[in-house]
């Protein structure tokens, strides 16, 4: 571990024992899969065609990390560099994952992200090489150059007031990091902004190293998913895709978007009554209306159906504090790609507030009415090619009746024509204020 | 006239800023601040009349300000976990906080590290939920222009971040 640590510092040091690694470890791969292939014998110096293996393994499985991260265009020129050099590398990389996925699983789980150390130095070695600038971990690039760069002062920003002139006011790079973060947790909110805290990431390197914080995206699966949450590797029974950070779970785990709400429009033709005067005409009614969910990361859930028009439809679900009797709400758990909703009209009894706190951090099924109705809504996520999780799929719609502690369950029939997916649409201003810090 | 003064009030303790400004407060607001609150217990000054506080890290401008905060918020509910209670401030509080923050950036940026240094939690989170709306909603170039940062990535850095951040532009 430790020789990987160090690669960062000395590039020459770094690649020998990047390559040591991968030769010891393939030697075992190759006795497990007790291959015939020519005995490389116990000697410590590799051949020539073992280190060729080695890279093109490397600069393979750095293409595969990339495109998983939807970097496709940065993954080719790695998957041609590879294939240039072992033509069949695919498929060895594969037999290979296959054969040893125990050693592959541990290789992924070490606490320091090693995998991410291994494509730096990599990518060092690459850029020894020449054509490549692309630099894997920022992260940890960017946190070296706060520490070497003297005209930092040991801060992590740099002003750009002019040194020429003097200022007594303090710059921001003059609040100690604790603070920053803290401003950082009430950027992301409880709304989980995360826009505004990558918007952050691209200021400059000190707010980049501050903006990728595991533990602020931490912090943000958790209230995403819950007590389901699972760990980077393991997510549920069914569920084990492996992600390497915290904000890369947040990001392609299937959830839903809280910066704007989902919404679907559904027309129909309705036959309207015979005029008195004319029986021959026969007015048809075209009826419009649009349905709204917004989904709040704290496992709310408000649902409208209005003949609105998006843009007055969308503010009227706005303020959640102050919610208009028409609208459903009630709580979601997200189980996989699907969202499950529990939903009843907003009781009009009793003040609108005091009947949002009682249900603050109860547990899904919510009521204490005994005469209530239900509306028990399941939806696929599905994704857009522009925007992940952009769609929602209608695929099991209930009402549930309760009279006299005695459940009647009926069932709608989800027709596309009347249930149509609903798609997401961001909207600013519900994001725009801070409400509550992230925590 | 002083004693008399206080003998009628709350009794009351001396504050001294950076700039050895003497603010006679109120026990009740300075322990606003956990600092305080923790110096006069440890020490055992509730008593003293006399005694002074020194605080080397606020100068006077901003521990005036300060105090005048705490003497507003003094009969604010302890900030629980539950978030109960941040409902209930009212909105005349919030314009009241709103006009108390009219302040340059340096001052606001003391503010916080005053805040900080004297453990009040909730100026600290008024404060830092300033700043976080300067920077909510804003794209990198004008939140460096907001707080005067300098660009320090190269272009290929800067596209990566870019790229990285790709996910969740608005299109």
């Amino acid at each position: 571990m430790s020789d990987v640590d160090s690669e960062t510092e000395s590039q020459g040091q770094g690649v020998s024992a990047l390559d040591e690694f991968r030769e010891s470890w393939q030697r075992e791969l190759q006795v497990q899969a007790e291959h015939t292939q020519a005995d490389t014998g116990s000697t410590v110096h590799a051949s020539e065609a073992d280190l060729l293996q080695a890279k093109a393994e490397s600069l393979y499985r750095t293409a595969v990390q990339l495109e998983q991260r939807g970097k496709v265009y940065d993954a080719i020129p790695f998957y041609r560099k590879a294939t240039q050099i072992v033509p069949d590398i695919e498929f060895k990389f594969y037999e290979q994952q296959k054969l040893n996925n125990e050693v592959n699983k541990k290789y992924h789980n070490l606490a320091n992200d090693f995998s991410k150390q291994l494509d730096l130095g990599q990518q060092q070695a690459e850029g020894t090489e020449g054509d490549h600038k692309l630099i894997d971990n920022l992260y940890e690039k960017f946190q070296h150059d706060l520490r070497q760069d003297s005209a930092y002062k040991g801060k992590l920003m740099a002003s750009s007031r002019d040194p020429g002139v003097l200022s007594t006011g303090l710059h921001i790079s003059d609040l100690p990091p604790e603070i920053v973060m803290r401003i950082l947790r009430w950027v992301v909110s409880s709304q989980l902004d995360m826009r505004s805290l990558e918007q952050c990431s691209a200021v400059c390197k000190g707010f980049y190293v501050y903006a990728r914080d595991e533990e602020l995206w931490r912090l943000a699966c958790v209230k995403v998913w819950g007590h389901s949450i699972g760990t980077l590797d393991a997510q549920d029974a069914e569920n084990s895709t492996v992600y390497y950070s915290w904000r890369d779970m947040f990001i392609r785990r299937e959830r839903v978007n809280f910066s704007g709400c989902y919404i679907s429009k559904t027309t129909y033709l309705r036959m309207g009554e015979n005029s008195f005067q004319d029986q021959f005409y026969r007015p048809v009614q075209l009826v419009e209306y649009y349905r709204y969910i917004r989904f709040m990361p704290d496992g709310k859930v408000l649902m409208m159906t209005s003949a609105d028009e998006p843009a007055q439809g969308v503010t009227k679900i706005r303020n959640v504090h102050n919610i208009r009797p028409d609208v459903l709400r009630g709580r979601y758990r997200l189980f996989g790609d699907t969202v499950t909703l529990v939903l009843q009209k907003s009781s009009q009894s009793r003040p609108t507030t005091g009947h949002l706190r009682q249900r603050r951090g109860s547990v899904m099924p919510l009521d204490e009415d005994s005469n209530a109705t239900q509306f028990l809504i399941e939806l696929r996520i599905s994704h857009s090619p522009k925007r992940r999780c952009a769609q929602l799929v209608w695929s099991h719609y209930a009402l549930v009746q309760k009279r006299n502690k005695v459940d009647t369950s009926s069932e709608f029939d989800l027709t596309e024509a009347k249930y149509p997916s609903l798609w997401f649409s961001p909207v600013k201003s519900y994001h725009l204020d801070a409400d509550a810090p992230l925590v | 006239m002083n004693t008399e003064k206080t003998k009628l009030k709350m009794p009351s303790i001396k504050l001294q800023s950076s700039d050895e400004e003497i603010f006679d407060t109120d026990i009740q607001i300075a322990k606003c601040s956990g600092t305080i609150k923790t110096m006069l217990e440890d020490c055992g000054m509730e008593d003293d009349e006399n005694a002074i506080v020194p605080l080397p890290n606020v100068n006077s401008t901003i521990l005036r300000k300060v105090l005048t905060w705490a003497h507003y918020h003094k009969d604010d509910p302890q900030p629980t976990e539950d978030d109960e209670s941040k409902e209930k401030r009212t909105d005349d509080i919030i314009s009241w906080d709103a006009d108390f923050l009219k302040v340059d950036q340096g001052t606001l940026f003391e503010l916080i590290l005053a805040a900080n240094y004297l453990d009040i939690k909730g100026l600290l989170e008024l404060t830092c939920k300033t700043v976080a709306n300067m920077i909510k909603g804003k794209t990198p170039e004008e939140i460096r222009k907001t707080f005067n940062i300098k660009k320090d990535f190269t272009p290929a850095e800067e596209e990566q971040v870019r790229k990285e951040n790709e996910w969740c532009e608005e299109k």
